[in-house]
């Protein structure tokens, strides 16, 4: 499995800030490679050089076109992290999520 | 009830979403947002400055300097956004030379000053002047001097494509402000000075307040609401930084619409809807599922970070709903109430905006160690609490019914 760069995205990169903190331990509890960072949507171009993988967060699903947008052009897929998972903030369900978006399945 | 509620989510959430992406919605939003940094690095200058007098200066470099910065941003987001890159960075500059003619610079640079309107008091301004930079580059965007197969060689058209925007820009400013003498700094803030009295004002505080919580009930982001709150609030307490610094700041001519005073002194107290005492709630509750939820938002709202709870509990749940709509009411009046009527609690005379210092400790440091004010936030929180009580046991008993059915199976 390649090893992906994940961004997360939120109002001020705080709530995500939590959120990518327990995906990070969910994926290394499963032995998963990979790199997860959280900041403000405001900042999304700054990094479509670098990810493979942008999620939202729920609030900002209105802005799921909008960040398409921006990375257009970029090999980077974009999902909204459920609602449920970010409620509880549950880095597993989130890690699954995406996995899920790349046909990966998680060890 | 359900009507209503129907009418919420089907109707006006999608046209709301609708507005929230409207494009210089986002972009103004996305600049506001980027100067974030030296917003909160200026605020913390401020509360050095207040042990220390000589951080004025680097407050002013920070702090002062915001409206200059936003010139720049608006248009440079804005040619991002529609796909014009080329365009993103002459666009930019044009604005920021756009607003600097417009402010008509004539103050001669003190160390850390500069012109007044350069800082916060200078953000309508420096808005429009970065929209018309913006639009002015996208209509050029769309449009070439020569045919892609003219002999004429590549860069000298990239010239022409990219001189006419800038002439055009500076041209027109020069005309308004020298030739016609129209002061257009003065006359944009006049337009937009209704709207600051507006959130000055009792009744357009709580409205304001009243709305953040409506729309971030619906599971919205309210940092859509940024393009018009943040220039107000950064005006308000550039001013009240300004009076306190003339010694003549009252209880009556202090803004209390600011980051200091609503997110880190008395209003949101867990964030956006005083969500703490809900919290706080559930983490003795015996329901599993709101149990478990509580647990986990606590950390997070401690630090007035609520997302979690709002998408755990709040968001679409009628029973919840309503109570954060009477936080923002009832909080807001409270906190005009109490500061601006009977002054017992103390409206903060620096600029303290980490929003993420738990409360009563941002409290305490925004109002400098004030006892009274830190009696008052604890009211806050106590009644914010009885506000979502009521309506916290209706949904816990859903919950626990529920879950005895569950395991009736």
């Amino acid at each position: 499995m390649a090893k992906h760069n994940v961004l997360l995205v939120c109002g001020s990169g705080a709530s995500s800030g939590f959120m990518a903190a327990n995906i990070r331990k969910a994926a290394s509890a499963r032995g998963i490679e990979i790199s997860v960072n959280a900041r403000s949507e405001s900042t999304v171009e700054d990094y479509v050089e670098e990810i493979d993988c942008l999620m939202i967060g729920p609030h900002l699903a209105h802005l799921k076109d909008e960040m398409e947008e921006r990375c257009e052009g970029y090999d980077i897929k974009v999902g909204v992290i459920d609602k449920a998972a970010y409620a509880r903030l549950n880095g597993e369900a989130a890690l699954d999520q995406i996995l899920a978006l790349f046909g990966e399945q998680s060890s | 009830m359900k009507k209503f509620m129907d009418w919420l989510e089907n109707s006006f959430a999608p046209k709301l979403q609708k507005v929230t992406n409207y494009t210089w919605v986002v972009v103004i939003k996305d600049a506001l947002m980027q100067i974030l940094p030296f917003i909160l690095v200026g605020s913390i200058f401020c509360c050095l400055a207040i042990v220390n007098g000589s951080f004025w200066t680097p407050f002013g470099w920070t702090m002062s300097k915001i409206s200059l910065m936003v010139a720049f941003l608006v248009p440079f987001n804005y040619c991002e956004k529609k796909r014009f890159r080329k365009q993103r960075i002459l666009a930019g500059i044009t604005g920021l030379i756009l607003f600097m003619i417009f402010i008509n610079p004539e103050t001669v640079e003190e160390a850390g000053q500069g012109h007044a309107l350069y800082g916060a008091n200078g953000m309508f301004v420096a808005i429009a002047a970065g929209i018309i930079s913006g639009l002015v580059f996208g209509a050029f965007a769309k449009f070439s001097f020569f045919k892609e197969d003219s002999v004429i060689p590549d860069f000298v058209r990239q010239w022409f494509d990219s001189l006419l925007p800038i002439a055009l820009v500076v041209l027109g400013g020069w005309a308004l402000v020298d030739i016609l003498g129209l002061d257009i700094a003065g006359t944009i803030q006049k337009v937009f000075t209704p709207i600051g009295n507006l959130a000055n004002s009792f009744p357009g505080m709580v409205l304001i307040c009243f709305l953040y919580c409506f729309i971030y009930s619906m599971g919205i982001s309210t940092w859509v609401l940024t393009p018009m709150s943040e220039p107000i609030k950064v005006q308000n307490i550039a001013n009240n930084l300004a009076l306190v610094a003339a010694g003549t700041a009252t209880i009556q001519n202090l803004s209390i619409f600011t980051e200091t005073t609503l997110y880190t002194c008395y209003l949101w107290i867990g964030g956006i809807g005083a969500t703490l005492s809900l919290v706080i709630l559930m983490c003795f509750s015996k329901s599993k599922e709101l149990n478990a939820l509580g647990k986990a938002c606590l950390g997070p709202g401690i630090l007035n970070i609520n997302e979690p709870v709002i998408f755990g509990a709040v968001a679409w749940n009628p029973l919840l709903m309503v109570p954060m709509w009477l936080q923002g009411i009832v909080l807001s009046a409270m906190t005009w109430i109490f500061t601006k009527v009977i002054p017992f609690a103390k409206i903060p005379r620096i600029q303290f905006e980490l929003w993420y210092c738990p409360y009563p400790i941002s409290t305490w440091i925004s109002t400098q160690g004030h006892i009274p004010s830190i009696i008052f936030v604890l009211a806050q929180f106590a009644v914010s609490m009885l506000i979502w009580y009521p309506f916290f046991k209706a949904y816990e008993h859903q919950k626990l019914k529920e879950e005895a059915a569950e395991e009736a199976k």
